[in-house]
């Protein structure tokens, strides 16, 4: 069965950076941050604000969970870890598909064109 | 100090967002102040702020209300200042006034309201007197009016004779004292309703045509501002996370 996700496409940039930001493991907010900022070279970063304005709208929408995960010995009690859901892996899936045609298509009639 | 400045600002979230979130930001604030900058963390704050109160917490129901209500009053006092100035003006200043002034006046001893119309015929006045006494329309004319600082003054022929009207229009209200000459018996009579029609533009207002202009462009405005709002917050709610 296929399903739609079209309700939830397109992304926006600080959902689907911290979506693939969580797509190899589980992460704290900080180590969110950091991480967006590792995938664009520095080029894109989100604030807290922003993050947490994203994480809490994504785990209403049960795309991102908490982790029972417990911060280890020397970490900071404050740290929550965040999980992505089976439901977030597969959006992010349908994202990707989505730009990846976009970037076809891109390709495609930015190609340089000959001199007639 | 900054520290104290960010938990401040943080504690001005709304308490869903600050009960599940505030710890955390306050633990980043303080792991990526000195890489990031308090500036641009204070910055992303103020943000997050503004974002939490207007859009997340409901409140911008309260804030479309106000600002409807705000489009009322407003629409309702450029009503008053229009239709009010006209009519008091026309009150206050006879001679410079060219409409009708039609006016109720009620008597303790008289059984029904006199209707009294009065208006502008070439350089003097002209009006009828109305009264349904009787049971039947009885009209009579209003002659000789005359206006100066406020005292109005005029004679009406009724077929039962002729009687005088001295009064004053003080706040645009017109009070006075009929006298029926031969009977030597007079009635107070106070203005209970007035109604000015200019003879410009604004010919032929009335009560429902002042009500119309003064509520329904608020009216129009609040639903528009409203629909404008619920649509922009149906479209995030549906692709969620611009």
């Amino acid at each position: 069965m296929i399903e739609d996700f079209s309700p939830f496409l397109p992304l926006s940039p600080a959902a689907l950076h911290i979506l693939l930001s969580l797509a190899s493991e589980d992460r704290h907010g900080y180590g969110i941050m950091q991480e967006i900022a590792r995938q664009s070279d520095g080029r894109y970063k989100i604030g807290p604000g922003t993050l947490y304005d994203n994480l809490r709208k994504l785990m209403t929408q049960g795309i991102v969970h908490e982790a029972g995960r417990k911060p280890s010995a020397g970490d900071d009690p404050r740290r929550r870890y965040y999980r992505l859901a089976p439901l977030g892996r597969d959006i992010l899936g349908a994202e990707v598909a989505r730009l990846e045609i976009v970037i076809r298509e891109a390709r495609q009639h930015l190609r340089p064109r000959r001199a007639t | 100090m900054t520290r104290l400045l960010y938990q401040a600002l943080l504690r001005m979230h709304p308490p869903f967002f600050r009960r599940e979130f505030a710890a955390e930001m306050l633990w980043i604030f303080d792991s990526s102040v000195d890489t990031e900058g308090a500036a641009r963390l204070f910055f992303d704050g103020l943000v997050s702020l503004a974002r939490q109160w207007l859009l997340r917490s409901g409140s911008w129901k309260i804030a479309v209300a106000l600002a409807g209500g705000l489009l009322q009053v407003t629409m309702c006092g450029f009503g008053l200042l229009i239709f009010g100035n006209q009519q008091s003006a026309s009150f206050s200043d006879t001679a410079s006034y060219s409409g009708d002034w039609v006016g109720s006046l009620q008597s303790a001893r008289a059984a029904a309201p006199i209707e009294l119309a009065v208006g502008r015929n070439g350089g003097g006045w002209l009006g009828s007197l109305l009264t349904t006494d009787s049971g039947e329309t009885e009209r009579s004319d209003v002659l000789d009016f005359q206006s100066q600082y406020g005292a109005v003054r005029f004679r009406i022929a009724t077929p039962d004779g002729e009687m005088l009207f001295r009064g004053r229009l003080s706040g645009g209200k017109l009070a006075g004292t009929f006298e029926k000459a031969g009977e030597g018996g007079s009635g107070q009579w106070e203005v209970v309703r007035n109604r000015a029609r200019s003879a410009g533009a604004n010919a032929g207002v009335d009560d429902l045509v002042r009500i119309t202009v003064c509520l329904v462009p608020g009216i129009i405005l609040s639903v528009v501002l409203l629909a404008l709002w619920t649509r922009t917050f149906t479209h995030k709610r549906i692709h969620g996370f611009r």
